[in-house]
């Protein structure tokens, strides 16, 4: 015998009792461990067998584990509820004590999606600044003071805040400011992913004076339209479903050329589009627009530091509400900013 | 900007058998977007978005030009037909009326035409004329006007007619505007003119056009109109922009002009107006044509590789295939050694000036939809993850499963709220071109936008709000050129007087990010207090003016000094004795100090928590133990007699015995 398994013993009859619910199995641990026969005068038994000088130690110990035991039956026996006293009758259908459990924001949650699915891809998270110059908004990305494309971009202006060359500043209307800041911070192959808050100046149940984007940009030798379809096309499937089908279209933005517009097959009508026999309330003809994406203007490169001869990229741009309010069905994006709890308690 | 095209008009430019389905898909697809196909009677009328770089593509000729070039490509056979009046001459006449033209700001007007028509007959249009300028949004006047319009919607190009008879002494001065000036337009508005703005004066000094935006009602053509003088420019956009900026004034023509009318489309539509005029009104041209036109564009070449090519696409492209392509969209090519030379066409002149330009042609309408989808496969770059996100994640995760809800509440606040929280202006950034007076300021603190969305609720709900975001403040050397600081942070609020569950979560976010901080009274409040790391201030927390209680954290800091390193201490071999001691202690004894000084009295305590509280008594769990042996009750109570000791000595608390 060593004193170890005089330790063992004990706290495997404590943690045994502590998971007994009945009194009938609480006297039945009692008599195995402290009856007559139990396990610990089978013990006290053998204390002569040990040398003098470990006899006290082991009688202590073992004097110890009785009461330790003693106590632990006690104090659970009393913790028993009184009708498992009389009997053993567990309700199962009375309702369960729930640890406390709040939400997440629906952005939050879409943000962290979108960022696991492009992490295993290699894209990088960054942060760059919301208040940021004229150059990184706009004239770097091709984006003259004046030229008509800034429509668009609907853009707040801070007050008292110019640079001498980099000009006025303001609230990032897009994330695609990151994409110089990218350019500047990191040579090629760079793979960016900048989620962001930006801001635009219009309101209405489609469009909040603040929203968030998440930007893409890959440079690296040899890219090509392709791997731009194929980087979307496995993003879309990750986020959607397995079943989806995605396309590009021509479209125009100063930043990329060329560009594209990315639609993907509507994920209410199953890129039917109707339902039932009615026009699709969601989409246009069974596909739906997420947003906007190109192959880098060679002026953007050259501005971002980097040689357009020796390497290509490509780069998009789109809203994190659109993506979940299509996927929910939220019409209006004005509830997502806000404390209605009646809101945020759903997610 | 969105255009509608008849189906109709466009075959009267391209003979297919496409039908209007086919002619949407192949647009869209290869294109410019068709957003909507509507049915007007037995016609479908396209709704089609023009990007911006197109404005060759606003007009039924443009639409048309576009699909003769991809339709092929869905094995639709489609052929631009040739315009016949295009080729005609514009006759010379041997008495001109007299018109004498000034441009005092000649790079505001590239090129400025005008030709007078006599015997014209006012009357209405054709019906075929009126039902397509309808079906494309516009109503049909009168056959002058209407000539103006149907031409600008045919051909993109916007023009003007004025009664020639209403210009004193047969005079035209194009300048710019000064400030004050004022005219009436066609509509019944008298606009003040934004200085710089384009305009035509006539001999007496009256200001008769509000060039390429709208013309001046003393000139109008009316049913009293027998000599019209034709009126056919291109403009500096850029000025026609600000103008209508300006004025917020934008007209279908001005639209056109701000986004790039070329000089050289100015002559095919003169051509066609001067028989549109001879059919329609019966009038006869009466004038020598003016045309002023200083600085020809000259047609420029763009030249790209097909390495260059097919680098782009990601396929190979026959080099044929490339040029056939060019050449239906209008430009002139030539191919050698592996690469094209093309001549841009002049309705595409600023749009196409890089090789990539001309590959979006190509690739375009080869159809990015035949492309396959690839995943890239160069090497990954070599870049550390920011930690700041994988706790933020991690944090706010905790938070949920801990009973709280986030919020995402907008970073531009009111004036009142600024004013509420009493932030001082000059420590704030403001908008200079709000949308509305709720969001004026960048909020430098999160707690009034949670305060406020936790007021958006029934009060009878206990809410827990979190919220973490940037706060903004102008940077130190403001004036300098330096963007402002943006610092994240996190923020918790319980609208009751809870204060001790908020401080329970900082302390489980410390305790979660690896860092031990301390708690002290916040000097000058009452009911708020302050976290120090090292002396260092990294939040605050609480109870506010209404009885909520809140935290408030500088998340950026936290990041950078949390850790994720665990220390393993080996389980001690000897039992801990463990006892609980009640003292009644004092009013307004803080506990924090009092549990640091029983900790103090001998290493022998490992551990001293509060377990209980009952009116004045406090009771203090202790765990007294030795590394190397069993301590006696003698130890114990040696121990146990000093803590007794100090605590009377410092706080006057007595044990309860």
């Amino acid at each position: 015998m060593d004193l170890n398994k005089i330790q063992n013993l004990k706290n495997q009859a404590i943690s045994g009792i502590l998971e007994v619910n009945s009194a009938s199995e609480l006297e039945r641990l009692r008599i195995a461990y402290l009856g007559r026969r139990g396990e610990l005068n089978e013990l006290l038994k053998q204390l002569g067998q040990l040398p003098t000088n470990q006899r006290v130690e082991a009688g202590r110990q073992i004097n110890d584990a009785k009461q330790a035991i003693e106590q632990t039956l006690q104090s659970q026996k009393n913790s028993l509820p009184d009708s498992s006293k009389i009997n053993d009758w567990l309700d199962i259908t009375a309702p369960g004590k729930k640890p406390a459990l709040g939400h997440l924001h629906l952005i939050s949650q879409t943000i962290e999606e979108i960022a696991h699915i492009f992490e295993k891809i290699g894209f990088q998270r960054v942060r760059y600044p919301e208040v940021e110059w004229d150059w990184y908004a706009f004239e770097g990305l091709n984006m003259p003071p004046e030229h008509p494309a800034r429509d668009e971009w609907e853009t707040f202006f801070i007050d008292n805040l110019h640079h001498p060359k980099l000009g006025r500043g303001v609230l990032t209307p897009h994330t695609s400011s990151g994409q110089l800041r990218q350019m500047e911070a990191q040579k090629p192959p760079l793979r960016m992913l900048n989620i962001a808050k930006c801001y635009r100046r219009q309101a209405d149940a489609s469009h909040a004076p603040m929203f968030y984007q998440f930007e893409g940009l890959l440079v690296d030798q040899n890219i090509a339209i392709t791997h731009l379809k194929g980087v979307l096309a496995y993003f879309a499937k990750q986020y959607f479903g397995p079943n989806r089908q995605t396309r590009i279209r021509p479209f125009h933005f100063q930043f990329t050329e060329p560009s594209f517009e990315f639609d993907v097959t509507c994920i209410v009508c199953n890129g039917k589009g109707q339902i039932e026999g009615k026009r699709c309330p969601v989409c246009k003809q069974g596909w739906m627009e997420l947003g906007g994406s190109g192959m880098v203007h060679p002026t953007v490169l050259k501005n971002g530091g980097i040689d357009p001869e020796k390497y290509t990229g490509f780069a998009w741009g789109w809203g994190v509400e659109r993506l979940f309010m299509m996927k929910y069905g939220i019409d209006d994006i004005r509830l997502l900013f806000g404390g209605d709890l009646k809101f945020l308690e759903q997610f | 900007m969105n255009i509608l095209v008849p189906y109709s008009w466009l075959k009267e430019h391209l003979s297919t058998k496409a039908t209007p389905d086919q002619m949407a898909e192949a647009l869209s697809l290869c294109s410019q977007s068709v957003e909507k196909i509507n049915r007007v009677g037995n016609d479908a009328v396209f709704e089609i978005e023009i990007t911006t770089n197109r404005p060759d593509c606003l007009s039924i000729y443009g639409i048309a030009r576009e699909l003769a070039a991809v339709l092929p490509r869905f094995n639709h056979q489609a052929q631009l037909k040739a315009m016949p009046e295009l080729t005609t001459k514009i006759p010379v006449v041997k008495k001109s009326l007299p018109l004498k033209v000034t441009l005092q700001a000649p790079s505001l007007c590239p090129r400025f035409t005008a030709l007078i028509f006599d015997q014209v007959k006012y009357r209405p249009s054709p019906k075929v004329i009126q039902d397509r300028l309808r079906k494309a949004g516009i109503r049909a006047l009168n056959n002058i006007v209407d000539i103006s319009n149907y031409l600008m919607l045919e051909l993109g190009q916007p023009m003007h007619t004025f009664d020639y008879d209403k210009i004193k002494q047969a005079r035209m001065i194009m300048r710019a505007a000064k400030p004050g000036e004022k005219v009436v337009t066609l509509d019944d508005q008298t606009r003040i003119l934004s200085p710089g703005t384009i305009i035509i004066e006539d001999g007496d000094g009256r200001i008769v056009d509000l060039c390429g935006i709208m013309g001046g009602q003393n000139s109008a053509v009316d049913q009293t109109t027998r000599r019209v003088l034709l009126f056919i420019q291109s403009y500096d956009p850029r000025q026609i922009r600000r103008s209508c900026q300006q004025m917020a004034c934008r007209t279908d023509a001005a639209q056109r002009f701000e986004k790039g009318v070329e000089p050289e489309g100015v002559m095919p539509a003169m051509k066609k107006a001067v028989v549109m005029f001879r059919t329609l009104c019966g009038a006869k041209v009466a004038s020598r044509l003016t045309d002023i036109y200083p600085h020809p564009i000259q047609a420029k070449t763009v030249v790209v590789s097909t390495a260059k090519i097919n680098q782009l696409l990601g396929i190979p492209i026959k080099i044929g295939e490339a040029q056939k392509t060019l050449n239906h969209l209008g430009f002139a090519t030539k191919v050698s050694r592996q690469q094209i030379s093309a001549t841009v066409p002049y309705w595409r002149h600023d749009d196409i000036n890089l090789p990539e330009d001309l590959i979006e042609e190509i690739a375009r309408v080869y159809g990015y939809h035949n492309l396959p989808s690839v995943l890239p496969s160069g090497p990954l770059p070599l870049t550390i993850t920011d930690p700041s996100f994988t706790w933020e994640n991690q944090i706010k995760q905790a938070l949920k499963y801990w009973g709280w809800t986030e919020t995402v509440n907008y970073s531009l606040v009111s004036q009142q709220l600024i004013k509420q929280a009493g932030w001082q202006p000059d420590q704030c950034l403001k908008i200079s071109n709000p949308l509305s007076l709720d969001w004026v300021w960048l909020r430098p603190s999160l707690l009034p936008s949670l305060t406020a969305a936790a007021n958006q609720n029934q009060p009878d709900q206990v809410i827990r709000f979190f919220e973490m975001a940037h706060v903004y403040h102008p940077s130190e050397s403001a004036g300098k050129a330096k963007l402002p600081e943006e610092n994240l942070r996190l923020a918790g609020l319980i609208n009751r007087p809870r204060f001790y569950q908020v401080k329970g979560v900082a302390e489980a976010i410390l305790t979660e990010m690896g860092i031990k901080a301390e708690f002290r009274p916040l000097p000058g409040a009452k009911q708020a207090g302050q976290i120090l790391i090292n002396n260092q201030l990294i939040g605050t927390l609480g109870k506010t003016q209404d009885r909520m209680a809140f935290f408030d954290l500088d998340f950026s800091q936290l990041v950078k000094l949390a850790s994720r390193q665990k220390q393993y201490h080996p389980a001690a071999k000897t039992p801990p004795v463990i006892e609980d001691l009640t003292f009644i202690v004092p009013p307004q004894t803080p506990l924090g100090e009092l549990t640091k000084v029983v900790k103090a009295v001998d290493p022998l305590i490992k551990e001293v928590s509060l377990v209980d509280t009952f009116q004045n008594n406090f009771t203090f769990r202790l765990y007294y133990q030795a590394p190397q042996k069993n301590l006696s009750r003698r130890d114990v109570a040696k121990i146990r007699n000093k803590i007794i000791l100090q605590v009377e000595k410092i706080f006057q608390a007595k044990l309860r015995s």
